[in-house]
């Protein structure tokens, strides 16, 4: 046995009815392929990347479960054939470790690029004003003229 | 062309952090879920940023490749968003 992620996004045309009925027949063939379901994540509707089958939205949901080696290629199968299932995933993944908010890693990168931008801008006000230019970024312009020129 | 000369001159280098942030955080695993953190690791145009911007490790930049690639597959991001002025 293996542990293993089932990952589904669903469509969302689904009315109240079918959708229970469609995550049914879901865990019918995750346990029939002789699985174990540990943990259901379901994040509900949600707005997709890009359309898939014309689609903009989709039902996110995915299920945490411990598979023989076998089984993963019947629940494939099975998926590929509803039209129902937007998209699939079977990956191999345990649980996941709930992180803290507070321990996200910070974009270091992001910080360093916005004093850039600023730099560029201010450089652009300086040429336009040649009155209160400072000495070097005169020395500059000349050399820019005369290579011109 | 000229115009750009003197932009291009002054242009500050970015340094890159010198630690990994996800050695820094002890990071193991990562799921291509948390959008908090795999969506930080795309550019403007959805492509994975390189180490020599981030400072990830090998072994992290690993982790954020395929959890980058799971996320495009299941729509959480874009293959392409375009290009970005």
């Amino acid at each position: 046995m293996r542990n293993y992620e089932i990952a589904v996004i669903l469509s969302p045309d689904l009315d109240d009815k079918s959708l229970p009925d469609m995550k049914e027949t879901i865990k019918d063939w995750i346990s029939s392929s002789g699985g174990e379901i540990v943990l259901t994540d379901d994040r509900g509707q949600r707005k997709l990347a890009y359309l898939i089958k014309k689609k903009r939205e989709g039902y996110y949901i995915s299920w945490y479960a411990s598979l023989l080696p076998s089984g993963p290629s019947a629940i494939e199968q099975n998926m590929r054939l509803n039209e129902n299932i937007l998209r699939f995933m079977v990956i191999k993944s345990d649980v996941p470790v709930q992180v803290d908010e507070k321990s996200l890693p910070v974009d270091a990168d992001s910080n360093v690029a916005e004093p850039v931008v600023s730099i560029e801008t201010s450089e652009e006000i300086t040429e336009g004003n040649e009155g209160t230019d400072a000495s070097a970024d005169q020395s500059l312009d000349e050399k820019n003229e005369g290579e011109s020129g | 062309m000229a115009f750009y000369r003197g932009s291009n001159r002054n242009r500050s280098y970015n340094r890159r952090p010198s630690v990994c942030q996800f050695c820094a955080d002890k990071v193991t695993q990562l799921d291509y879920k948390n959008l908090d953190i795999v969506a930080r690791q795309i550019d403007p145009e959805g492509k994975i940023r390189p180490r020599r911007r981030t400072g990830t490790c090998a072994r992290h930049q690993r982790m954020v490749a395929i959890a980058v690639k799971r996320a495009r597959h299941m729509a959480l991001l874009a293959f392409d968003k375009g290009t970005w002025i």
